[in-house]
């Protein structure tokens, strides 16, 4: 597949700790390395606005989620499964060859 | 081996939801009533993820939360509180401080745990969750 898309993420989390910066990085990287498309990011400390994190359904933290495309997906994931992440967004298929 | 949860809820309902969804799970769960006898347990084993209620009479979770990460700051511990302001106050404290946790929302379904589970501790095929939308 060579048609890349444009991917809406959100990614909720609890305080700005250096583990929460860790993960932001960490994100970004597995983002850029996979070559999926191009990506925008928000990062939302669900410590600061827990009425977004309700209005989005979030029930726990880390959760990564897809708006777009749609459907929303998300996954709660500390991202130490990196594959299960993107195939879990639908970012990735399943045994696709990456 | 299964993997080891701890669960501190002076809530016995709060307790048994964690029991019933774990119990046939491959997460092996042990459940304590309050801080103190949670601390205990703590120091028993090496849990792989600590569930910890934020409000208990006597010891409560932000204070257990500091004793845990007094000695260990990698175990993760999930505060279970109402994701609202009025409870993220003492919260942000610890933020301050550096203390490393998570939240998640109370009241919380057995789907919920494992996908929490399954998400931390490296089981994402089972975490397509869709409560909620």
């Amino acid at each position: 597949m060579s048609d890349k898309k444009h991917f809406i993420l959100s990614l909720y989390l609890a305080g700005n700790t250096a583990k929460s910066q860790a993960m932001v990085q960490k994100l970004h990287e597995l983002l850029a390395e996979e070559h999926l498309g191009t990506y925008s990011l928000t990062v939302i400390d669900v410590l600061e606005d827990p009425e977004r994190a309700i209005k989005d359904a979030i029930v726990a933290t880390p959760t990564l989620t897809r708006e777009l495309p749609e459907p929303v997906e998300k996954v709660i994931t500390d991202l130490r499964d990196k594959e299960g992440v993107l195939i879990g967004l639908g970012l990735k298929e399943k045994d696709s060859d990456g | 081996m299964a993997k080891k949860v701890l669960v501190i809820d002076d809530e016995k309902s709060v307790r048994d939801s964690f029991y019933l969804a774990l119990k046939n799970s491959d997460y092996a769960v042990d459940l304590a009533e309050n801080g103190t006898i949670g601390l205990e347990k703590y120091g028993e084993k090496e849990y792989d993820v600590v569930f910890l209620d934020l409000r208990m009479p006597g010891m409560n979770g932000v204070e257990v939360l500091k004793r845990i990460r007094e000695t260990d700051d990698n175990t993760p511990v999930y505060v279970v509180t109402t994701f609202h302001n009025m409870y993220f106050e003492e919260l942000k404290e610890l933020e301050v401080k550096k203390m490393d946790f998570q939240l998640i929302n109370k009241p919380v379904s057995g789907e919920q745990i494992t996908a929490v589970l399954d998400g931390v501790l490296g089981n994402t095929d089972n975490n397509n969750n869709d409560d909620g939308k």
